[in-house]
């Protein structure tokens, strides 16, 4: 059954218990999902169902991780593209301990533990005046130990149905040299200048988001806020995307998009959605002429098996995610998205005794997934 | 504020090896002079402190003052004389209403300021200045970004929020001030929508379309901070740079670093990795470099350049000469402090006066552009934007040093602690199980079975505190019962040692099949701190203490589990566990 305004019944995930993640959370929501190390992709979710307090369950994501983690040293002296040269998964993928894991419970593949699962208060869901709500969220983590330091990935579930998915980096300085224009001097007591060179990561991630029961009915919109002359308004405007696209971010138009489901709708009739939208941009990594793909930050294409890695991709298709893009259509089929983030480290004194961490994260927002809010 | 005392402080020479020698001065400040409760102090976890002072106004809300930060070298300097929100621009996109709640309505006006409850500040402790709880006040261990492992598996951070309700909305104003001496300025908007309209070209529908007003109206928040550094106790030496990364022709990515010596405006620019710091001109941490702190926004992924009868939206990071009427980014009204015209902003007050030997003024401002969706009804999430100052190369890197106080985590058992029984669900006995509680005295044959004290207070964790009509009712039967702690994080030190105080006690019928073993359940594997087999004869309840060398776990969790087996019914068992120290020397 189908009709209007009811969500359909859908699938249990079937991944087998050690894979499954299923996890409800104190006021009621709950995440289903499944997790598998992928020995280029490290971890990847798939399968991802979202139950809210008020009982409505329906999934939002095929599959979900890293297609690609590139890091590129400031005076070019070295450039790595993790994900296809060593993998994150393997032994890449740390062994973690209690001590990595605080309150919470730790997962195992191939007989090591090497996701965290906790659940956390995340303070307000909402407060207005004398009425209150407070929020908790699944986190789930992994940490992986690679050529250029240590990566933490991190996505956190929220009661709320906001999906935030992130990489942070941390560990050791790995790179130094002598050159204060391409990084920043460190530990000088007797003359001699060290240099703790400056670098990018670029993370490149690979949604397959599929809204409700069907991911083959899916439509990816872009909205942008345009002001008028007097720049005294704003009018929004959406755009349906019908073939593979890719776009640069736009913050004074608040370029954003969504995945909504070709049918299905909230009981107040509005379809139900998946909004991407990039607040935390405050680094964008911008290439060179042989980096093409780091030219656009958000890439919607059409799912082909072959399009895996958004660099150095596998023979037979594209080499990068720039090239997916070929005009191919996308209603009506299963679009996948690749977005983009980036972060720049510029070493401290502080950092000798280890990185702190420098995250890049973005948020996958519920839009008119339910009628009213599911948290009261 | 303008000049401080500082307080310099020449420190031994430090000799290296063939190294010249270098004088080293580590400028302190004294702190804040405030008293409660309007001071706020915290130390965290790693030995940092954070102090600093607190008041509400009218319109800024809660202001902070005077923080200081102490490094984990102990060395303490003032960080900001103040800052405080400095407008919430609400502009909305049918241009029907464009707010300025801070300097138009307060965020501390008696009827804006909220009166928190404790439902609203969890785990944390509400700070009233006499007529309301105007402050919550939360120090977090944080967990989630513990994965790292090595030495950074454990950071905390003291949070300090309060929040107004301006219309339908409900701010919250929060600072966090981590371990690290970063300090992130944050505000979250959550509440209800304040505008419904008939159209959905400037908002989105929500509700039917033959229901009035069904679309909410987009708007923007444009946030702004404003912050008066005083680097070391002194603004007046402190510069403000802007570090961009630009493309060169050899395809490298050059740091180039631009100081200001006038008052200027700056945007954000995502793709030169712009950010901003102030440097103290004359005071260095120990390697030589000067002190500074960072800006840094992550949070830019919307901006607004507005129209032009709001030219304050025309930049993102404004650097003025600090001026006490001065004080909002827009609206900024003449009777603030005196001295300032009437309706000013800061693109008035970046009017090209130098800054260069004065006190400054950096304004930071963040903007969230709100499309509504059907989920904002009946209460709308909370949704944050947030910036971070960050010091860089104020500290000598960041170990502690060893002048820290022992560290002490230590389970005296007169509440509960929250351990666990039959953790993995492999318990078997039939009776006897663990319980935390005042013991009752039991004998057979004139033997102490169980002991009729703690070892320590009132109250231990024993198996079966009841006494029962013999010393055979409540002892274990049949089987193993295990109670486990919460994981315990052994921080880093020099050494580290765990006591604890246990008893253990059988009838004459006991075997060694039966048992009582207290475990260190650790990263590495399971470690018997104490294994005591049964044997055929009696053995009497005396409390008895043990200590641990557990320095091989130092920056790691440990549980403690205790498990206590009696594979018959007939003997009797009993064992006893209490005052549980773990001390890490520094």
């Amino acid at each position: 059954m189908s009709l209007f305004g009811m969500s359909p019944v859908a699938n249990a995930i079937s991944c087998g218990a050690a894979n499954t993640i299923d996890r409800t959370l104190p006021g009621g929501a709950r995440w289903e999902l499944c997790w598998r190390s992928d020995d280029s992709a490290g971890v990847v979710f798939s399968d991802i169902h979202f139950t809210t307090e008020t009982g409505i369950r329906r999934k939002i994501v095929k599959e979900a991780g890293l297609g690609q983690m590139n890091v590129i040293l400031n005076d070019n002296s070295s450039r790595y593209a993790h994900v296809t040269e060593v993998g994150l998964g393997g032994n890449n993928l740390a062994t973690l301990g209690y001590s990595n894991c605080n309150n919470g419970t730790l997962r195992s593949n191939s007989g090591r533990s090497v996701l965290c699962e906790q659940v956390e208060n995340r303070g307000y869901a909402w407060k207005y005046y004398s009425s209150s709500r407070q929020g908790s969220q699944l986190t789930l983590s992994a940490l992986y130990t690679l050529p250029t330091g240590k990566y933490v990935l991190r996505w956190i579930f929220a009661d709320d149905g906001v999906i935030t998915p992130g990489m942070g980096h941390a560990g050791n300085i790995k790179f130094v040299g002598t050159d204060t224009n391409f990084g920043w001097q460190v530990g000088s007591t007797n003359g001699s200048t060290v240099v703790a060179k400056s670098f990018a990561v670029e993370y490149i991630w690979r949604m397959d988001l599929d809204i409700g029961d069907n991911g083959y009915n899916d439509i990816v919109e872009m909205l942008e806020v345009n002001p008028d002359s007097s720049r005294s308004k704003k009018f929004l405007n959406i755009t349906q995307v019908n073939t593979e696209s890719s776009w640069k971010l736009d913050p004074l138009r608040k370029r954003s998009w969504r995945i909504r489901d070709g049918y299905e709708t909230n009981s107040d009739g509005h379809k139900i959605s998946y909004h991407l939208e990039p607040t935390e941009t405050g680094n964008v990594y911008r290439g060179l002429s042989t980096e093409p793909w780091s030219q656009r930050d958000l890439y919607v294409t059409k799912r082909r098996a072959c399009e895996q890695f958004a660099t150095d991709n596998v023979a037979g298709c594209g080499r990068s995610v720039d090239e997916f893009v070929n005009g191919e259509g996308i209603a009506g089929s299963d679009p996948v998205i690749w977005y983009r983030t980036s972060y720049q480290r510029i070493p401290r004194e502080e950092d000798r005794d280890g990185f702190h961490i420098g995250w890049s994260t973005f948020h996958l927002i519920p839009r008119d997934w339910t009628a009213t809010s599911s948290l009261n | 504020m303008m000049k401080q005392t500082v307080l310099k402080i020449f420190a031994p020479i430090i000799v290296l090896a063939g190294a010249a020698f270098a004088s080293v001065s580590y400028a302190q400040n004294t702190g804040p002079t405030c008293s409660a409760p309007w001071n706020i102090s915290q130390t965290l976890s790693n030995g940092a402190r954070w102090e600093m002072c607190w008041e509400r106004r009218d319109r800024e809300g809660v202001v902070l003052s005077d923080i200081h930060y102490t490094n984990v070298q102990g060395i303490k300097r003032k960080v900001l004389a103040e800052i405080a929100v400095a407008q919430i621009h609400v502009p909305y996109d049918d241009n029907r209403a464009r707010y300025h709640d801070v300097s138009d309505y307060g965020l501390g006006t008696s009827s804006h300021q909220n009166d928190l409850a404790p439902a609203d500040c969890p785990g944390g402790q509400l700070v009233s200045d006499g007529t309301k709880n105007v402050v919550c006040r939360q120090y977090q261990v944080v967990a989630s970004q513990g994965v790292l492992g090595s030495s950074s598996t454990v950071t905390s951070e003291l949070v300090v929020f309060s929040v107004s309700h301006v219309g339908a909305y409900n701010y919250i104003p929060q600072y966090t001030f981590f371990d690290d001496g970063t300090i992130e300025p944050a505000m979250g908007a959550t509440g209800r929508l304040q505008r419904f309209r008939n159209e959905t070209q400037h908002g989105w529908p929500m509700r039917s379309t033959t229901a009035g007003n069904f679309a909410g109206v987009s708007h923007l928040h444009n946030y702004y901070w404003r912050l008066d550094f005083d680097l070391a106790g002194d603004g007046t030496d402190d510069v403000f740079e802007e570090i961009n990364v630009n493309q060169d022709s050899n395809n490298r990515k050059r740091i180039d670093v631009t100081a200001f010596s006038r008052e200027t405006a700056r945007q954000v620019s995502p793709e030169k990795f712009r950010r901003w710091r102030v440097r103290d001109t004359n005071i260095r941490n120990n390697k030589g470099a000067h002190i500074s702190y960072e800006i840094t926004a992550a949070d830019t992924g919307h901006r607004d350049i507005g129209p032009s009868y709001e030219p304050w939206t025309f930049a993102d990071v404004y650097l003025t000469r600090a001026r006490g009427c001065e004080r909002f980014a827009s609206h900024n009204p003449a009777d603030s402090l005196g001295g300032c015209g009437s309706n000013g902003s800061l693109a008035t007050f970046n009017n090209n006066e130098s800054v260069a030997g004065q006190d400054q003024v950096v304004w930071f401002g963040l903007s969230f552009h709100h499309i509504p969706r059907d989920e904002d009804e009946p209460h709308m999430h909370a949704h944050w934007n947030r910036f971070q100052i960050r010091p860089r190369d104020w500290n000598d890197a960041i170990a502690p040093t060893p002048t820290l106080p022992s560290l002490v985590t230590a389970h005296d058992f007169e509440v509960s602690t929250g351990w666990v029984r039959d953790s993995q669900n492999r318990d078997s006995a039939v009776a006897g199980s663990w319980q935390l509680g005042v013991p009752q005295q039991t004998l057979r044959r004139g033997h102490v079975m169980q002991p009729g004290n703690a070892a320590q207070g009132q109250s231990a964790l024993v198996t079966g505190l009841a006494a029962g009509n013999s010393a055979g009712d409540y002892d274990v039967d049949n089987g193993r019962t295990s109670i486990r702690s919460q994981p315990i994080y052994v921080a880093q030190g020099t050494r580290a040692t765990l006591d604890f105080s246990f008893f253990f006690a059988h009838s004459r019928s006991a075997s060694d099949k039966d048992f009582y073993k207290v475990k260190l359940i650790t990263d590495s594997g399971v470690e018997v701190l104490l294994y005591k087999k049964g044997s055929p004869k009696f053995r009497s309840a005396i409390w008895k203490k043990r200590s641990f060398d557990i320095s091989r776990y130092m920056g790691s969790y440990v549980s403690v589990e205790l498990v206590a087996k009696d594979v018959d019914r007939q003997n009797v068992l009993e064992a006893g566990f209490d005052d549980l120290k773990i001390v890490v020397d520094q």
